[in-house]
């Protein structure tokens, strides 16, 4: 029974396993790392989730859905037909199709994973991250932070004693993490981030530039999913071009998108300022001087972007550093961390010591905040404070409790209530309580409350996150019921959609071969045979990429092209 | 579990190496490893923490940096905005390294490490990559500036406890980080609208404004209302400038008393205890009266109001309004009072002569005497009734001539 690591991103998910001493990445069904974060809705009530969905999202807004790991933790719903999903079940589809091409490529079972969550998700976040991983049929004891994840397999990788930053820039999250790693152990000592900074924000920029600039107001879905997918292709480009341009048909006419990296930093500066708070904090909270920083290690999609880059450099003094595979290293870390809580292998030594990134406490009398655990303990944590009555003769103790730094309790976020009654009867101050609060490398809050009567304990789970046990149950059971699309079919159905994605936005010449070049492959899929069906593939891949390049402009098709007599002679 | 020392923990002589701590640490969490001995595991990491803490004292290294701010702050009254906020901001270099701060060349002002500020990173070895300018950042952090002394100076005037503290004022407009903002006339027109708005501040509050606002040699001139003042102005800058003038004029001549506002609602007075409470913990002077107290309050109060400023406008304002409805409540209050105390001593007593008019005693005694005149059991003995007799016998006699008459048929032409 094997446990997985698996990085839940915004944008992209991937999943690790830690096997014959080296941490891999598991292929998924159609042979890649990275399965996009995408769900989307058949007509048959079939749930396409990763590179198909990623399609669908063009050719049918209205049922597919992504980046709903910025939702996790509240109440948002997604509408598709007449269902309505949380953003955990949806998280769910992505973690069950990873769960089963895991299955498919170990050859057994997998029962138990552990989760990657942005360092700065509240409990809520977190819950919900638990939540989908139960509705997918994973247990999931263990959630890492991810930048935590890059610090383990970078120092692996180095295994020299440094201290230094992680800048882990994702699609939709930024988190910055101050690591001293020494021997076997990696140490964190301080997180800031921003939840709703990344990659997706640069691409709203772009599209937003783009509107202004050729004035253009009141899209429909459709209109704005090409738009944004454009503009997310061209940020890839600039990424190692000076320039770049893009042409697309919308509405009946062309398009272009164009930018150079310097228009780039001007359409995004609030973005940029955004990101350099987090460093900035994490030096503060941590008492240390930029001086004993060794470097900075930029990871996540969105930091390969040079205009980042070069932005890091000019603020902080500290050699920056890009990891060589800035996708991929958190879902190795992840990998690492699920060993080691296996304690198998080689790793079973290295140690992983965590914080809390926000303070733990109660609310006392005047409304203010009491912090029992602070913020960048290290973890796991036990910490004590007495509290005392503050009227005569007061029999109860209410234990409010709360997670945030905000001095005012109310505007924390409330976790759960803790009542101790039958306090012996003294004047205010001389009664009490003493409150400790537990909280393990699982992310658990167990509260101890004991007074000279009598003591309270409770583990905080939080209750008010949507759905209960049983609820989770119920939804499992339905949830089990949507298969998903049969995995063999899946690179035809891929290639369909995406013909169907590219014929959207293109011109009216290329439309047409697209669409002759689709029905021919149809029709091989239903009445040919395997080579045909191969041949037919091939062809209206390399369309379509031509297409999309637009490197071949279509008189270089001729009718040879589309003939396949060479084929069947074989 | 028995008691342990910290170096027993790590299985150590004492030392002040940091490097042996950090290895003798490692090794023993081979043993102590979290996943199987949470409890040992958290000891040892709190053995591991105080000895480098000790190593650091002994080595007289940098302490952290929250005893850093207080000591800071124990020195003098005005500190420079990153104190204030908590963060100090980082210092944006533009890639040509100008050497000159993007904020208005303060010396004294901290970057984030408390060293000289630098460039970039010295490492150039990489591939030769386009250059890009990030100025435009730079600038709007200089905007953000400017935004974040209008949150300030929100938060402070929305909030009864302090908006007519005297000290408060001063501390806040004297800080290092706005003085170079005051020269900028833009900046000044806004400051004045921002405070003519504001007509419930107290007149030693607009006197304050008025004397920071002296400083700038052409608002200066304005206020002090000296000819062609405005001459350098555009015309609706003029405008603007006067109108928010004379509001700032009449504030300031105001003599009659304002509502006291510092009376507010729950909210408004908790928010006040926790911001005193939490200076307390903290060792810092809760007496918002004095310089270095209204300091340490401005501290405490203006990170949380920059992230709750909708929240304190709303406590603002509703204190305001409740303020309001006390000054009218009480005037309606009076009113019928007023109303009352005329409708007592002028309306009443002439309703009350009417109904009240006097009777003399002879007069009330015939009126009963009549009364009873009309009571058929008592004997007649007036005249009137001898006269119903007579008639009687008059009418009788009368009829029996009549009858008789009858009898000779005669016509009854004949008169009686």
């Amino acid at each position: 029974m094997a446990i997985i690591g698996i990085d839940l991103g915004t944008t992209n998910s991937l999943a690790a396993v830690y096997r014959n001493g080296t941490v891999e990445l598991i292929p998924n069904s159609l042979g890649e790392y990275l399965t996009p974060s995408v769900v989307s809705f058949g007509e048959n009530g079939e749930v396409f989730a990763g590179n198909i969905a990623k399609q669908m999202l063009v050719t049918k807004p209205e049922c597919t859905f992504r980046e709903f790991k910025r939702n996790m933790g509240t109440d948002f719903e997604y509408t598709a037909g007449r269902r309505k999903y949380r953003p955990e079940e949806l998280s769910a589809f992505v973690l069950r199709k990873l769960k089963e091409d895991a299955e498919r490529y170990l050859g057994e079972e997998v029962t138990e994973a552990v989760i990657s969550v942005p360092a700065y998700f509240n409990d809520d976040k977190r819950c919900a991250t638990k939540n989908a991983g139960k509705l997918a049929g994973l247990k999931v004891e263990r959630l890492i932070n991810e930048p935590s994840a890059v610090a383990l397999k970078h120092h692996r990788e180095s295994d020299e004693m440094e201290t230094f930053l992680v800048f882990d820039f994702g699609g939709g999250t930024l988190d910055v993490s101050l690591v001293e790693a020494f021997e076997n152990v990696v140490e964190i000592k301080a997180v800031a981030g921003d939840n709703a900074l990344g990659g997706k924000d640069f691409n709203e920029a772009i599209a937003q530039e783009f509107l202004r600039r050729h004035d253009l107001a009141l899209l429909t879905p459709e209109e704005e999913e090409i738009i944004l997918k454009e503009a997310e292709q061209l940020k890839i480009m600039l990424s190692t071009e000076k320039e770049a341009m893009r042409r697309f048909m919308l509405r009946g006419r062309e398009y272009v998108m164009q930018m150079t990296n310097q228009e780039l930093i001007h359409s995004a500066v609030e973005l940029f300022r955004r990101m350099a708070k987090p460093i900035q904090k994490v030096i503060n909270d941590s008492g240390m001087e930029e001086g004993e920083i060794d470097k900075i290690i930029l990871v996540g999609g969105s930091s390969k972007m040079p205009v980042v880059k070069q932005y890091i450099k000019s603020i902080v003094k500290i050699p920056v550093v890009s990891d060589d595979k800035p996708d991929e290293s958190i879902a190795l870390g992840v990998g690492m961390a699920a060993a080691i809580k296996e304690r198998t292998g080689d790793v079973r030594d290295m140690l992983l010591a965590d914080i809390c990134p926000f303070s733990l406490g109660t609310e006392v009398y005047d409304g203010s905040f009491s912090p029992i655990i602070e913020r960048n303990d290290t973890l796991p944590c036990s910490r004590s404070k007495y509290y005392v009555t503050v009227q005569d003769f007061q029999k109860e103790l209410e234990f409010n409790i709360y997670q945030g730094e905000n001095m005012v309790a109310a505007d924390n976020l409330l976790l759960g209530k803790l009542t101790i009654k039958n306090l012996p009867l003294e004047p205010r101050g001389r009664a009490g309580a003493m409150a400790t609060f537990l909280y393990d490398i699982n992310g658990i809050l167990d509260v101890r409350i004991e007074s000279k009567n009598e003591t309270v304990h409770k583990v905080i789970f939080n209750k008010k996150m949507g759905l209960s046990e049983a609820e989770i149950e119920k939804r499992v059971e339905q949830l089990k019921k949507q298969t998903f699309y049969p995995a063999s079919q899946e690179e035809n159905r891929l290639l369909i959609e995406r013909a169907k994605s590219v014929y959207q936005e293109t011109d009216p010449r290329s439309r047409e071969a697209i669409a002759n070049a689709l029905h021919q492959f149809r029709g091989a899929l239903q009445y040919g045979s395997n080579q045909q069906i191969r041949a037919q593939y091939v062809q209206l891949s390399v369309l379509l990429a031509a297409v999309e390049q637009r490197q071949v402009h279509l008189k270089e098709f001729d009718e040879n092209f589309f003939d396949d007599s060479c084929l069947e002679e074989e | 579990m028995q008691y342990k020392s910290d170096w027993e923990w790590l299985g150590i002589p004492p030392t002040t190496d940091i490097l042996t701590i950090k290895k003798a640490f490692a090794a023993k969490t081979k043993e102590y490893h979290p996943e199987e001995n949470p409890g040992e595991f958290m000891a040892l990491q709190k053995a591991y923490k105080s000895a480098v803490a000790y190593a650091k004292s002994a080595n007289g290294s940098a302490q952290p940096v929250n005893d850093l701010r207080r000591e800071h702050m124990q020195e003098g009254v005005t500190l420079s905005i990153p104190q204030f906020w908590g963060t100090a901001e980082p210092e944006i270099k533009e890639d040509e390294g100008l050497g000159e701060d993007a904020n208005g060349g303060n010396p004294g002002q901290n970057d984030f490490t408390g060293q000289a500020v630098g460039g970039r990173s010295s490492d150039k070895t990489e591939e030769a990559e386009d250059r890009f300018d990030y100025g435009e950042i730079a600038r709007r952090e200089q905007e953000q500036t400017e935004q974040r002394f209008f949150c300030g100076f929100t938060a402070i005037a929305e909030n009864p406890n302090i908006c007519q503290n005297e000290k408060i004022w001063r501390t806040f407009l004297r800080t290092e980080e706005f003085q170079p903002y005051f020269e900028s006339e833009d900046f000044c027109l806004k400051f004045l609208e921002a405070i003519a708005g504001r007509g419930y501040l107290q007149r030693e509050i607009a006197q304050i404004f008025r004397e920071r606002l002296q400083h700038n040699a052409a608002v200066g001139a304005m206020l002090r209302k000296e000819a062609g003042a405005y001459a350098a102005f555009h015309p609706v800058y003029q405008k603007r400038y006067e109108k928010a003038l004379k509001k700032m004029g009449r504030m300031a001549k105001r003599k009659i008393h304002l509502p006291d506002i510092s009376k507010g609602s729950r909210e408004v007075q908790a928010l006040h205890q926790i911001v005193l409470r939490r200076a307390r913990l903290s060792g810092l002077s809760t007496d918002v009266n004095t310089w270095q107290g209204a300091a340490q309050y401005l501290e405490i109060y203006l990170p949380y109001a920059a992230d709750n400023l909708a929240k304190i406008q709303k406590i603002g304002r509703s204190s305001r309004r409740a303020a309001k409805m006390v000054d009218a409540l009480v005037a309606l209050g009076c009113l019928v009072m007023a109303a009352a105390l005329v409708v007592n001593v002028w309306v009443l007593p002439r309703i009350r002569q009417r109904n009240s008019v006097p009777v003399l005693q002879e007069q009330f005694e015939e009126n009963l005497e009549r009364e009873s005149l009309f009571d058929d059991s008592l004997v007649p003995d007036s005249e009137d009734d001898r006269y119903l007799t007579d008639m009687e016998e008059v009418l009788t006699d009368m009829l029996d001539r009549y009858e008789n008459w009858q009898g000779e048929g005669t016509s009854d032409t004949e008169a009686i």
